[in-house]
């Protein structure tokens, strides 16, 4: 672990930068969106956004440095991009011939929260950990990433990541960590590729007000977090209320827009489409995300077997909060309240969870 | 492929498409029997695919759409107006003789069906593009879907899907109206992509959720949501026609 | 570093007999080293049109079977291919059908429509162990006599084991027995202690489980052979889900007490 000064923030940015292309969030589109950048003035330092039920705004405010929260789009986007050809097919003389594509780029994800942190782990587990024919290209994209967390001060009113389970300084899975303090960044590797990075870098040592102040300042945050989903016991109570009536209500309220799905940093679904030539020489297989709350999702002999909107609400609840502890021994979902912002109908997931919670206690 | 293009009631807009794509339409040895407003020798005869633009509006045009569908195997909609009747079909939620005196002086010479109607309404239709006016990828995509001998897929999911794929932040919850979600996809999320509000010109998914998006309308105080719908391009299709069609 | 093979990698095999069985449904022998198992399936794909999941029928040596029902896009150009034709496929996919559980008991194979794809191998299988079990039933229903699966083989099945076709509506060309497949269960006996192997539109399959549990049978003896939309097969896509299940990969076939719960409740 080392000490850095706030403007040397500059050269470990340039040092990443020289080898990877560096995702980071950006003020895009009137929102803290992400996006490849070349130079850290690109950072929303000193903006934070302001997120209350459905609302959003960006305000200037704060003069840190990581002075707003997790971006709108979830980084995902740039492992397994939201639409991308996968094998391109050549016919030649009636025969086929198949390219596999395979990602290229070396990509590093710059502040990235720990909210986002786990969701990385947790699409590993989904695509490769947990799976017996893991996915070449994610496997490939992820080997390459390069990993800048950040320990996250600044949460939004929509916020829930400590009641699932996150602390705001992450233990591992990033290459290199950065806290900020008052007056400067503490820095922490956390593999072999991280470590050589810091080498380059001139630093402090670190001392024991440094730690205070960290630990204070996390203390002081994690107060901040007021929204909770009680977890105790959540599969089992969500399995018990499949019958709810709850879902109905919700149902009713939900546009089925898919919104909350693509901008979860856990949702993995896709489709995959074919792209022709009109000559009909060439072809392109094509992954694309897609949604449990697709209309066609779920179609068996041209019939969606989730036809009620209630049903595809149910769907994604069910499986952030029941079927995937079952399936991948976590649950789906690492609160960065997301889908609580974003969604048009205002429909509030810690809420829901909530209400069934209720319906259970009250049998 | 023999193709024929048809006009009725719209402004000719969608047509154009055709001219986008003629590179393509070179390639795939596409015979383009009937389309007047592209050429000056047409022959009504017989058709692989015929695309009808615009809505079906007076009495003529009624024997004339039946007439197409007999010489064509298969028969695309193009468009808001022959898939829904289009923006004139705002008059068939008045009384029909106001709206006609109040545009022409004498209405006595003018023959018109009461109503604007969608081309389904009195032909069966093998394919509907949708949108004001359509994408031109998606009319080569029923071209060449024919010319491989594939089935057409289009997106039958709503707007958002696309507009979430190419990351467009919601502009709804920044503040403007939006038709997205009861609004099937396919137009490339233009509208949101520039800060915009959807205002339906691709018309509605099915079973669109159009209750709750009329709450979410009036908390944001946007005003009554079928004041944008209605009057609008789809006012007519059958997913909203129902709610306020006089009759 | 993690190397792992592409999931999506297609391999082609050639085509060396094409069956037609109905008017739209053909079986195909395809010569391939692939080593499959009674239950599991393969993704074959159409060039510019897509995949789809096809169960592997039987298995002769280094042939294998697919039969397929020209009822949409994938699966009408599949139908189209021929003899010497190339077809691309990926897998084996998926898990199998337990024989051993059925071990010095009772199997029951029940079969609706093109299910029978899905339960053929088994029961190939089954009666080439015939030793093994205490019986072998088979029950098949097809809708009507113009859609009956495998007629050549039927002498055959008749000669081994306990065979019985029932047709959903009558047909003058039909002498056997006439009737939802519900009612064939019915009336055959069946130990309660049977195992029993089912695929079937999942209409068929709920009713017929309620059968079988009025015979005693247990719903935790009851294995059923899933279908849900699939596009990867692999576990990611998240179409095929059921419940926590994902039928690509924990399926297709399931121990019905396991996915009671879910199976008969709408829209899970
Ligand atoms: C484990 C398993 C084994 C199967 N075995 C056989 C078999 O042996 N023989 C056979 O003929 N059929 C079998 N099927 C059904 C077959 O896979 C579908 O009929 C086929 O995928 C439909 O695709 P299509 O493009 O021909 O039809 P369309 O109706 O044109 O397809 C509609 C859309 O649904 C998608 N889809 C994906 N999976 C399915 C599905 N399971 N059912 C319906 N649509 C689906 C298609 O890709 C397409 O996008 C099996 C299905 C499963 C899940
Ligand atoms: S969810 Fe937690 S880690 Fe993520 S931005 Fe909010 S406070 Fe930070
Ligand atoms: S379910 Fe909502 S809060 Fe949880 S991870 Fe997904 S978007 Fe974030
Ligand atoms: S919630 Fe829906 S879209 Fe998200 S991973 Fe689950 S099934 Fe897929
Ligand atoms: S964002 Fe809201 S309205 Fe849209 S699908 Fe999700 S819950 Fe439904
Ligand atoms: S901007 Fe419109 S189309 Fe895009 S997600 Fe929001 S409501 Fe849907
Ligand atoms: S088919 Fe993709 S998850 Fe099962």
């Amino acid at each position: 672990m080392k000490k850095i000064k706030k403007t040397q923030i500059n050269q470990l940015f340039e040092a990443v930068k020289n080898e990877y292309s560096v995702v980071a969030p950006v003020i895009k589109e009137g929102v803290i969106s992400l996006d490849l950048i070349t130079d850290i003035s690109q950072i929303p330092s000193g903006f934070t956004e302001d997120e209350k039920g459905n609302s959003y705004k960006v305000a200037k405010s704060s003069d840190r440095f990581f002075s707003y929260s997790r971006p709108y789009l979830p980084f995902k986007r740039f492992i397994i991009p939201p639409e991308f050809v996968f094998m391109k097919v050549v016919k030649n003389d009636g025969r086929i011939n198949f390219t596999e594509v395979i990602p290229d780029k070396k990509i590093a994800l710059f502040d990235i929260r720990p909210c986002d942190l786990k969701a990385l782990q947790i699409l590993d587990d989904v695509f490769i950990n947990k799976n017996s024919h893991p996915d070449s290209y994610y496997a490939k994209a992820r080997e390459k990433l390069f990993i800048v967390a950040v320990t996250c001060f600044s949460p939004t009113e929509n916020c829930f990541c400590s009641s699932m389970g996150i602390s705001l300084k992450p233990e591992h899975g990033y290459d290199i960590l950065i806290t900020e303090l008052k007056d400067s960044f503490l820095i922490r590797a956390g593999s072999e590729k991280g470590s050589k990075f810091l080498e380059r870098i001139k630093a402090e040592e670190v001392s024991q007000t440094d730690l205070v102040e960290e630990e204070k300042t996390i203390k002081e945050t994690e107060k901040k977090i007021n929204k909770k989903v009680s977890t105790e016991n959540l599969s089992q109570i969500l399995y018990s209320q499949i019958d709810s009536k709850q879902w109905e209500k919700v149902g009713s309220k939900c546009l089925a827009c898919t919104s909350c799905t693509q901008l979860c940093p856990t949702c993995f679904c896709f489709n995959i489409v074919e792209k022709n030539s009109t000559d009909g020489s060439y072809s392109e297989r094509i992954r694309v995300y897609d949604s449990c709350f697709n209309p066609e999702f779920a179609t068996v002999h041209r019939f969606n077997i989730r036809q009620s909107i209630a049903s595809r609400y149910r769907q994604w609840l069910m499986h952030k909060f029941a079927y995937w502890t079952d399936q991948f021994g976590s649950y789906g979902c690492v609160g960065c309240g997301r889908c609580i912002t974003w969604c048009p109908a205002g429909i509030d997931i810690t809420e829901e969870i909530k209400k069934l919670r209720e319906g259970y206690d009250n049998h | 492929m023999k193709i024929g293009v048809f006009k009725f009631a719209s402004c000719d807009g969608c047509q154009i498409a055709f001219f986008e794509i003629s590179k393509e339409l070179i390639k795939m040895d596409v015979d383009i029997q009937y389309f007047l407003e592209a050429q000056s020798e047409n022959h009504f005869d017989h058709f692989d695919v015929s695309f009808v633009e615009g809505s079906i509006s007076t009495p003529e045009q009624e024997e004339r759409i039946k007439q197409i569908r007999e010489k064509s195997k298969k028969v695309a909609v193009i468009g808001a107006c022959a898939v829904s009747g289009g923006i004139q079909s705002v008059r068939n939620f008045m009384d029909f003789f106001d709206v006609l005196s109040s545009v022409y002086p004498s209405p006595d010479y003018i023959k018109s069906l009461e109503k604007s109607k969608p081309v389904s309404d009195y032909i069966d239709v093998d394919y509907e593009l949708r949108g004001c006016p359509i994408n031109k990828s998606q009319l080569l995509e029923i071209i060449s879907s024919l010319y491989l001998g594939k089935e057409l897929v289009l997106p039958s999911y709503p707007l958002c899907l696309e507009c979430k794929i190419k990351g467009i932040p919601c502009v709804l919850i920044l503040g403007k109206p939006c038709l997205g979600s009861i609004t099937v996809a396919g137009c490339g999320a233009i509208c949101p992509s520039f800060s915009r509000g959807c205002y339906g010109c691709f018309g509605p998914i099915k079973n669109p959720n159009i209750q709750s998006l009329k709450e979410v309308f009036e908390d944001h105080g946007f005003g009554d949501i079928y004041s944008h719908i209605l009057t609008g391009f789809n006012a007519y299709n059958r997913e909203f026609r129902g709610n306020d069609e006089k009759d | 570093m993690i190397t792992t093979e592409n999931p999506y990698r297609l391999r082609n095999f050639r085509v060396v007999k094409k069956i037609r069985e109905t008017a739209d449904t053909y079986s195909f022998w395809i010569e391939s080293d692939l080593k499959p198992l009674p239950g599991q399936y393969n993704m074959i794909y159409y060039f510019g049109i897509g995949e789809a999941p096809i169960t592997v029928a039987g298995k002769n040596g280094n042939l294998i079977q697919h039969t397929v029902r020209a009822s949409g896009d994938v699966t009408s150009h599949i139908g189209s291919l021929s003899e010497e034709d190339f077809i691309y496929l990926r897998g084996p996919y998926g898990n199998i059908w337990p024989a051993e559980e059925a071990y010095g008991k009772q199997l029951v194979i029940i079969s609706g429509g093109l299910g029978l794809a899905a339960t053929k191998w088994i029961m190939e299988e089954a009666i080439k162990n015939k030793k093994q079990f205490k019986g072998i039933l088979s029950l098949y229903g097809s809708k009507n006599y113009d859609s009956l699966l495998y007629r050549y083989e039927y002498e055959r099945w008749h000669s081994h084991i306990d065979f019985r076709i029932t047709l959903d509506k009558p047909d003058p060309r039909w002498k056997g027995d006439v009737g939802l497949i519900t009612e064939l269960i019915k009336k055959t006996e069946i130990d309660r202690d049977a195992v029993v192997f089912m695929c079937g539109p999942d209409p068929m399959v709920k009713f017929s489980v309620i059968e079988l549990e009025k015979k005693g049978v247990g719903t935790d003896k009851i294995y059923v052979s899933m279908e849900r939309h699939m596009k990867c097969s692999v576990g990611t896509c998240g179409h095929c889900m059921f419940g926590p299940f994902f039928v690509c990969k924990d399926g297709p076939v399931f121990r019905y007490s396991e996915i009671k719960e879910f199976f008969e409740r709408k829209e899970v």
